[in-house]
């Protein structure tokens, strides 16, 4: 990331000289046709009017691009404070390019001083190309600062790997954390240079491999220091290892003795609640919970009770279902069924209809003329009120 | 610390399956296919009635097939209104229904009042007061039926509705042939017409009030008009040769009917306000027995163009002649069901001619009467039941047979041979 710093910061003045550049092209372009000056005879205002507007437009968006040539410039020299000490050559193309700006508002409003402007015009032209070259030169010497600052970066990296294999993990990243840091800090102080010595090309060179040298050595005592580090992490860690095995241990032994003793406690529990089983209502639920044995057996000659209770629901309502006839083909009704403590009927009511009014009716009698289902009173207590309600689904086979 | 995991799992696990069995589902799929059984309490204050009004309920209900009524001589008890019933009664006569009531004398006629009640929900579904004039205590009683049916089967009950039949009563030259209608139970008949020659093919006009027929009364067979009110007719065709089978169209402005007038019978439809006739059927075969579909698209009718009789569905918006029948090597008499998915017709089987229902969808043709010498099969107007002529001994008779076959009894015999039954539409 820090490395794209530079182009953006000669991209914008680059894209600003082009801006310029085509700005004052569009003017010198645009305002050909109004060399001619306007009569001023009133008889002709309207014909002048059209021109004007005409021209007025032109010349606005000429201006509006000038104006964004200069918010563009003005942006560049806010972002870059430091670098208000630019080359005198940008500062005359700015200068010049707020008088062609005026040049061209006078233009624009009087529609006068022709030549005045094309002077202008061509000065700003000058001085746009000027700019343009300062703007590639810029360039060059970024690209060239740009490759020697990866090449530093390619070297950090190799040393940052070297690094990396050799600390622990946490270490390493701090480490690549500090490098990038000082990398950034040492391309701010880069970038500060160019920007200063934007003349002075050799010399910022200079300064650079001074840099790159200083930049070696203290990446030679990072590493000493680096390797040290490492050394008294890695003791420090086997050190803790050793403590946390230690610590498993004897957390090991703690667990062992908590399961022992949960699980005679879990045994005292199960042996309790088979004997208050019949009175809880919710005692499958607590039983699962106390131990898993239990449940498991509870479970299986629950769900043998609950398989007899569901035939014998089903052969009663069977017995008790007359089908009318005429039942539409794939005639499916589905009842909900309620049932008192004593399988009492509390309700049956049609939750999914056939749409054979006669056919959901059956269903429901079906349900009525086979309750009431005493024998849910049969079923474990715990279970009972988990088959107080179900859903019935009426499909007659062949009728015929 | 394992034992809590597992501990606390198998909770969860309880817990999920005691969800599972709140939603417990419990397949049905076996019944009874017996009919409905239901109780029909003779209706207090009727005993010195010109009819038991209960017992005419009892009988329609028990004839449509659908219903399975007690016997009065099971009943423990009989209330006359709903707030009298103990449904712990009927419950232990596996009672599904009770239908209850009183009636009284009101000036020269009846007042009814019943109740219907569904025992095993201990609910009354319902409950009317029905006026009746003197002579009109049977249709009371049947208008009652078809209330009955109509709220237990959903279906439109067609107890109030009337048969056409012809009988024949003497031999050789004293032969008497009469055309009668009389309610749907067989009871009731009133003589239409009454000729030396024979009378065939009654049919009944959309509307109910006219019947056409075919009389030979002229020595020579014409289709008549008859308008059942006034008794006036009109004779719609006497073409030369056969003229046969009216049917009416839906919209009661057109006959269908077999004319032999060109050669062999064809199939024509005339046009009963302009007399004008189109054509249908072109072949060198007998083409006969015409009937409507519901919709007044299409015909259906008897053609032996394959050889044998079987029937055909003609389109009147293509033109196109289609087979239906490919079961067995006879069918014919083809009549649509009111909801125009199913055609009764003739089948001969190795058992002989019975009546039988083709499903139009499926192609399938099931057999649905029992005895072997049955014709001229005519559906009720709701569907339900089929009624037919067939065999007792020497004598032809009418039968009726559920649309699914599951119950079929003889209607009450007039004197004489009983033939060409036709059901009639609806009539209120």
């Amino acid at each position: 990331m820090a490395r794209h710093d530079p182009r953006v910061g000669y991209g914008l003045p680059t894209i600003l000289a082009v801006a310029l550049h085509l700005a004052v092209v569009l003017l010198s372009v645009i305002s050909l046709p109004t060399s001619e000056p306007e009569p001023t005879s009133s008889s002709i205002v309207q014909a002048t009017l059209v021109s004007t507007e005409t021209v007025t437009d032109q010349a606005q968006r000429a201006d509006a691009a000038r104006a964004r040539a200069l918010a563009r410039q003005a942006e560049e020299q806010s972002e870059a404070d430091e670098a208000a000490r630019q080359a005198e050559e940008a500062a005359a193309a700015e200068q010049s390019a707020q008088e062609a700006e005026r040049d061209a508002q006078r233009l624009a409003e009087e529609q006068a001083q022709e030549e005045a402007r094309l002077a202008a015009e061509a000065d700003a032209s000058r001085r746009a190309e000027e700019a343009e070259r300062q703007a590639q030169l810029r360039e060059e010497q970024r690209e060239q600062q740009a490759e020697a600052e990866r090449q530093r970066q390619r070297q950090a990296e190799q040393e940052a790997e070297r690094q990396r294999q050799a600390d622990a993990e946490a270490e390493r990243q701090r480490q690549a954390e500090q490098e990038a840091e000082r990398q950034r800090q040492a391309e701010q102080e880069a970038e500060r240079q160019r920007q200063a010595d934007a003349e002075a090309e050799r010399q910022r060179q200079a300064e650079a491999e001074a840099e790159r040298q200083r930049q070696t050595e203290a990446e030679a005592e990072r590493q000493r220091q680096a390797d040290a580090e490492a050394e008294r992490q890695r003791q420090a860690e086997a050190e803790a290892e050793r403590q946390r095995q230690a610590e498993a241990e004897a957390e090991r032994q703690r667990q062992a003795e908590e399961q022992r003793r949960r699980e005679q406690e879990a045994q005292r529990e199960a042996d309790e609640a088979a004997r208050r089983a019949a009175q809880e209502s919710e005692a499958a639920l607590q039983r699962a919970i106390e131990g898993e044995r239990d449940a498991a057996a509870n479970a299986r000659q629950g769900q043998e009770a609950a398989n007899s209770f569901i035939n014998l629901v089903r052969r009663a309502v069977e017995q008790a279902w007359v089908i009318p006839p005429n039942v539409p083909g794939g005639a499916t009704a589905e009842v909900a069924v309620r049932l008192g403590p004593s399988g009492e009927l509390f309700g049956a009511s049609i939750t999914r209809s056939s749409g054979d009014s006669a056919f959901d009716r059956s269903a429901i009698q079906a349900v009525e003329a086979a309750a009431p289902f005493a024998e849910l009173r049969q079923l474990p207590a715990n279970l009972q009120r988990d088959y107080r309600q179900f859903n019935l689904r009426f499909t007659p086979g062949d009728v015929r | 610390m394992k034992a809590l995991i597992t501990s606390w799992l198998t909770a969860m696990l309880l817990m999920f399956s005691g969800v599972a069995q709140a939603n417990l589902t419990i397949e049905i799929t076996r019944g009874s296919d017996r009919a409905t059984p239901v109780a029909v309490v003779p209706f207090a204050g009727g005993d010195d009635f010109p009819e038991d009004v209960a017992q005419v309920i009892h009988d329609n209900l028990e004839r449509s097939g659908y219903f399975d009524p007690l016997p009065r001589r099971q009943m423990l008890d009989r209330p006359s209104e709903s707030g009298e019933v103990r449904y712990g009664n009927w419950r232990s006569l596996d009672v599904r229904y009770l239908v209850v009531g009183r009636a009284s004398r009101e000036g020269n006629g009846y007042r009814l009042r019943y109740e219907l009640m569904d025992v095993s929900g201990e609910r009354r579904m319902l409950g009317e007061v029905v006026t009746a004039d003197q002579n009109e205590l049977r249709g009371a009683a049947h208008y009652i039926s078809d209330q009955i049916f109509e709220a237990i089967t959903g279906i439109r009950g067609a107890f109030a509705t009337r048969i056409a039949y012809v009988t024949a009563q003497g031999v050789g030259d004293n032969m008497q042939f009469t055309l009668f209608v009389a309610d749907a139970d067989g009871r009731n008949s009133q003589q239409v017409l009454s000729s030396r020659e024979p009378i065939l093919s009654p049919a009944w006009s959309p509307d109910g009030r006219r019947l056409a027929y075919v009389s030979f009364e002229t020595e020579r067979p014409a289709i008549y008009i008859q308008d059942l009110a006034s008794g006036q007719r009109v004779r719609a065709t006497s073409f030369q040769g056969i003229n046969g089978a009216p049917a009416w169209s839906p919209d009661g402005r057109r006959l269908a009917m077999s004319l032999s007038k060109d050669g062999q019978p064809e199939i024509y439809v005339m046009d009963i306000a302009s007399r004008s006739f189109d054509r249908i059927t072109n072949s060198s075969s007998i083409d006969t027995e015409p009937d409507w579909s519901p919709d007044g698209r299409s015909l259906v009718f008897t053609s032996d163009r394959s050889g044998g009789p079987q029937l055909y569905r003609h389109d009147f918006a293509s033109g196109q002649q289609q087979r239906l029948t490919f079961t067995g090597n006879y069918n014919a008499r083809g009549r649509f069901s009111p909801d125009g998915e199913a055609i009764f017709l003739i089948h001969r089987s190795s058992n002989g001619f019975q009546v039988a229902r083709q499903d139009l969808d499926s192609g399938r043709l099931v057999t649905l009467s029992d005895s072997r010498r049955d014709e001229s099969p005519s559906v009720s107007p709701n569907g339900t039941m089929v009624i037919f002529a067939t065999q007792q001994g020497n004598s032809g008779v009418l039968g009726a047979v559920t649309a699914d076959g599951r119950a079929s009894f003889r209607l009450p015999s007039a004197s004489g041979d009983v033939r060409e039954p036709a059901w009639s539409p609806f009539l209120n």
